[in-house]
């Protein structure tokens, strides 16, 4: 049985990356929604179960050019549920959100964002890399767009995240360029080269570029307002999928600076670690200061993309590990919160999810475990993570780090202890609606993986720390 | 049945009783009885393992393993053994005193309470039963969230305000302090299994120890170290049930039960190096038991003196651990149990007014004790091993903490324990002599019957536990033996 499985996996890294694009393509002939969205479940389901047998057997070969390796591998089923979760949560939202004409259009650019995302995190060179990322982003971009059918200040926030997503492609590729130059390699496992200093400036850009990309704050001002004024699914998508897929990119280009030399080395580490210290203090000030629970979800994404910097910078093995992890442990937060805060009727009010735990329970589960792992309470996978985080640092002897890692855990004590407390201490301020079963899936499925993942996270530490001594070449 | 059985039946019950109060609705007399039946279990199995542990059986049960080198796993060490017993025990009588409270004063949302006391229960045991410094955090945190709901049960605004703080106190504290403690301790050791000699033995420097053993005690802050006593004083919003299980069975216990197995198992001889920061938190919880005490003489509102008394109280385990000695160990685990023991008696006697009366004023307790003499003379009992008054349980610890401060050449630190005492007796013995010596009010009770069965009953069961505890104090040294053998 495990020879087959593992003579299935050159086929499984293609099938993790070509389901979604052949389900965007479902989506864009087929004019019913419903046709489209079993499809879209069916190609989801290929593209998990793929994606496991991938981190479990793994190969070098994957489709499009691309060389999968380790941490394709480890990465791999962390974007698959992140889009699978998406599709799932299609079914309930596409329709309210697009309306009748646009759902289907709306599955296939939540499928097409997906593929993108999925290249971008196999893609160890700089060109397929644009492609994919390019596919990402424009996927999300139409998807809050299309938004703007019920919520018009959609229109103009898809418009500026169009435009800061061109602005970090140039980023990107003038900071590969400038390695290029140096090295002549486009691949981000950089050589040492003569040209040190031009070298270490074109992976600053590019670190500077995909931390935009991953929503780091302060560079994640459109970001916040895609979130806000998009519908809820291009939210799930943007911050469920997209900020992990951008954040597993920055990790192979920082990472990869280890092979430049120690002084380039050092340069990244502490350019990647600073972005990463002012991301989590920003985003955590914000997140405290938001009074709307969508903005508070994306402010603390920008705060825990901050911890995943922070990690990277340490540039160990198990501080990549610890880094990669938490990408998981704030993708499924986020689509929890995002995903749960979906069915209250008054989304952008501060109140909106007052008594919701009451009201609607999974709905209120998903939120509450979400919010809990972003505290990083135990027996959630917040908990493993941020362990594995403070360790990291404190085993590097970055004291400031481990010191910063738990300020910024008793921020989030503040910011996500008030969604629990509204989701059950406070008395409903909005008339009750039935809740939406076709998003209980979704939050069924987000708690029951933030939950396990808090019991047994040993198979994702194992596969995270495989790619991390992968990327630096540790034994 | 082996202890295995009898850890997990332990644990079982508080689960399964909680399980019950949430889903038998009605009638209100069957979900009564479910409590008081899985109450009574739980403390069977308590006790059963408790005579296992005695025998020399043990048992350790692996969880779950979050990571490769962590696991979630819980033992019969003897400590953990004897503050669970103590949990079920006085568990049993709580669980009476709930239905009598609840009914008597037609509290709203019954079963959610129990269901909660219940969950806080059962963290407080899986807490007690941890085998190592990850579990003991895992079942901490899962007491401060399983608490908070009894905290916030009125839904009153003040009550909200209340909650907010317990929550964001202890849990900020948790994660803030004892977190990095854990983590740092694991850095260290690679290990975080307790163990009798002290996990850091031999391989922390002198500054490391002093921090860390900083880091732990102010993060265990339901042990209300101050300044991080102030959720104590909040949780009085709870309605007395809820506060007596905050107070007497679950959250003061388990913070307690932290910072004892942290100085035993995790220091063992290491505190030695850590002299500067043990001496300094000696000092400061001593003179918080003096402040404390002395803030008790000031307040009307009962449940408010009662808070600040247990601070004192609490703060008296804290400084038996911080002396780092022999003495001052068996001091702060004959205090934590004593303290249980005194304190729930007292909070259910004061419920139990306050359910046949209305009355929540010190100054209006005047003469009650003629009209509800059991309950008063079971709130005697309470309050006089709170005290310290020989030859009641709470006498004992006071004075082993005294020969332990003697023989430290912490002199000091035993006269602030008697002043305290002194202040604890100020606050208390007039309250009680009062009642019994003044005459007896007119109309004082709300309903023409008086306080029911169910809430005199369980006073006078706890009182007579709290008077039978000075015959076990013996054997309880003995039992507990193993645990302090290898100290300095």
């Amino acid at each position: 049985m495990n020879a087959l499985a593992a003579q299935a996996a050159p086929a499984a890294a293609h099938a993790a990356l070509i389901a979604p694009l052949a389900g965007a393509l479902v989506a864009f002939v087929v004019s019913n929604f419903r046709v489209a969205w079993f499809f879209a479940l069916a190609g989801a389901f290929v593209s998990v179960a793929s994606a496991f047998l991938l981190a479990t057997f793994g190969t070098s070969i994957a489709p499009f050019g691309l060389k999968a390796d380790a941490l394709s591998f480890a990465s791999a089923p962390i974007v698959a549920i992140g889009g699978a979760l998406c599709v799932l949560a299609a079914g309930g939202l596409a329709e309210e959100e697009a309306g009748a004409r646009g759902a289907t259009l709306a599955l296939a650019l939540v499928q097409l964002s997906w593929f993108g995302w999925t290249g971008a995190a196999f893609a160890r060179d700089f060109v397929p890399l644009i492609g994919f990322f390019e596919a990402g982003w424009i996927g999300a971009c139409g998807l809050v767009a299309l938004s703007a059918a019920r919520e018009r200040a959609a229109a103009p926030a898809a418009l500026r995240h169009l435009a800061s997503g061109a602005a970090f492609g140039i980023l990107l590729a003038l900071g590969m360029a400038l390695a290029f130059n140096a090295t002549g390699s486009m691949d981000f496992q950089f050589a040492a080269s003569a040209h040190g200093r031009t070298l270490a400036a074109g992976i600053a850009l590019v670190c500077v570029a995909l931390a935009g990309a991953a929503a780091a704050a302060p560079l994640n001002a459109t970001f916040v307002h895609a979130v806000d004024r998009g519908g809820s699914l291009a939210g799930l998508l943007i911050g469920g999928v997209g900020v992990g897929a951008m954040l597993i990119v920055l990790m192979r280009a920082a990472l990869g600076a280890h092979g430049a030399g120690p002084e380039v080395a050092r340069a990244v580490s502490t350019l990647v670690a600073g972005l990463g210290a002012a991301s989590m203090a920003i985003g955590s000030v914000q997140a405290m200061g938001a009074q709307d629970v969508r903005r508070l979800a994306a402010y603390a994404s920008a705060a825990q993309a901050g911890a995943v910097m922070i990690a990277l910078g340490v540039i160990s093995a198990n501080g990549a590990a610890a880094g990669l992890m938490h990408v998981a442990a704030l993708g499924l937060a986020t689509i929890g919160i995002l995903g749960g805060a979906a069915i209250a009727t008054r989304r952008n009010a501060g109140d909106a999810i007052d008594g919701l735990g009451w009201r609607a329970p999974m709905a209120g589960a998903a939120m509450a475990a979400s919010a809990l792992s972003l505290i990083g309470a135990p027996l959630t996978v917040g908990f493993a993570t941020r362990w594995r985080l403070v360790e990291g640092t404190i085993q590097a002897g970055w004291w400031w780090a481990a010191g910063a890692l738990i300020a910024a855990s008793l921020a989030a004590v503040v910011y996500a202890g008030r969604i629990v407390e509204r989701l059950y201490l406070r008395a409903s301020a909005e008339e009750a609606r039935a809740p939406s079963f076709a998003l209980a899936p979704t939050h069924v499925a987000v708690t029951v993986a933030t939950i396990w993942l808090g019991f047994n996270a040993s198979d994702l530490w194992r596969a995270a720390l495989g790619a991390g001594q992968l990327l630096l070449r540790a034994p | 049945m082996s202890a295995e059985l009898l850890l997990l039946a332990t644990l079982a019950a508080a689960l399964l009783r909680a399980v019950a109060a949430a889903t038998i609705t009605r009638p209100p007399g069957l979900r009564d009885f479910a409590q008081f039946l899985c109450a009574g279990a739980q403390a069977a199995a308590a006790i059963a393992l408790l005579n296992a542990t005695a025998k020399g059986a043990n048992a350790t049960i692996v969880l779950a393993s979050p990571l490769p080198d962590l696991q979630i796993a819980l033992s019969t060490e003897p400590l953990g053994v004897a503050i669970a017993a103590s949990i079920a025990t006085l568990g049993l009588a709580h669980a009476l005193h709930t239905a009598g409270y609840l009914r008597a004063v037609r509290a709203p949302a019954p079963a959610r309470m129990q269901a909660f006391i219940a969950l806080s229960m059962l963290a407080a045991t899986g807490a007690a039963f941890s085998a190592n410094l990850l579990t003991l955090f895992v079942f901490y945190q899962a007491l401060t969230l399983t608490s908070l709901p009894l905290v916030a049960h009125t839904g009153e605004a003040e009550a909200r305000a209340a909650s907010r703080l317990y929550f964001a106190l202890l849990l900020a504290a948790a994660i803030g302090l004892l977190l990095p403690a854990i983590i740092w301790t694991h850095a260290i050791t690679g290990d975080l299994t307790f163990r009798i000699g002290g996990l850091l033995s031999g391989k922390v420097s002198p500054l490391v120890a002093n921090i860390l053993l900083a880091l732990f005690v102010f993060g265990f802050a339901k042990a209300a170290v101050p300044p991080l006593h102030r959720w104590i004083s909040e949780a009085r919003q709870a309605p007395y049930p809820a506060f007596g299980a905050i107070l007497g069975l679950t959250v003061v216990t388990t913070g307690g039960l932290g910072i004892l197995k942290t100085t035993l198992y995790v220091f063992g001889p290491a505190m030695e190096q850590a002299r500067i920061a043990s001496l300094a938190i000696l000092g400061l919880v001593c003179a918080a038991m003096v402040w404390a005490a002395l803030s008790a003489l000031g307040k009307q509102d009962i449940r408010a003196r009662l808070a600040y008394l247990m601070i004192a109280q609490s703060a008296a385990v804290t400084a038996g651990a911080m002396i780092g000695t022999r003495e001052g160990a068996i001091a702060a685990v004959l205090q934590l149990l004593a303290q249980s023991f005194g304190a729930l008696t007292l909070i259910m006697a004061f419920a139990a007014v306050h359910a046949a009366t209305g009355r929540v004023q010190t100054s209006e307790m005047e003469g009650l004790g003629r009209l509800m003499p059991w309950t008063f003379a079971g709130a005697a009992i309470g309050a006089a091993s709170l005290i310290g008054l020989p030859p009641l349980a709470g006498a004992w610890p006071k004075l082993w903490l005294m020969t332990a401060t003697a023989e430290a050449d912490l002199v000091w630190a035993g006269a602030l324990a008697a002043v305290a005492s002194i202040a604890a007796f100020a606050s208390l013995a007039p309250l009680i002599a009062n009642a019994g010596v003044a005459p007896a009010p007119i109309g004082a009770f709300i309903r023409p019957d008086g306080a029911s069965i169910l809430l005199v009953a369980p006073v006078i069961l706890a009182a007579a536990a709290t008077l039978a505890l000075v015959a076990f104090v013996d054997a309880l040294a003995r039992f507990l033996a193993p645990i302090w053998g290898l100290q300095l």
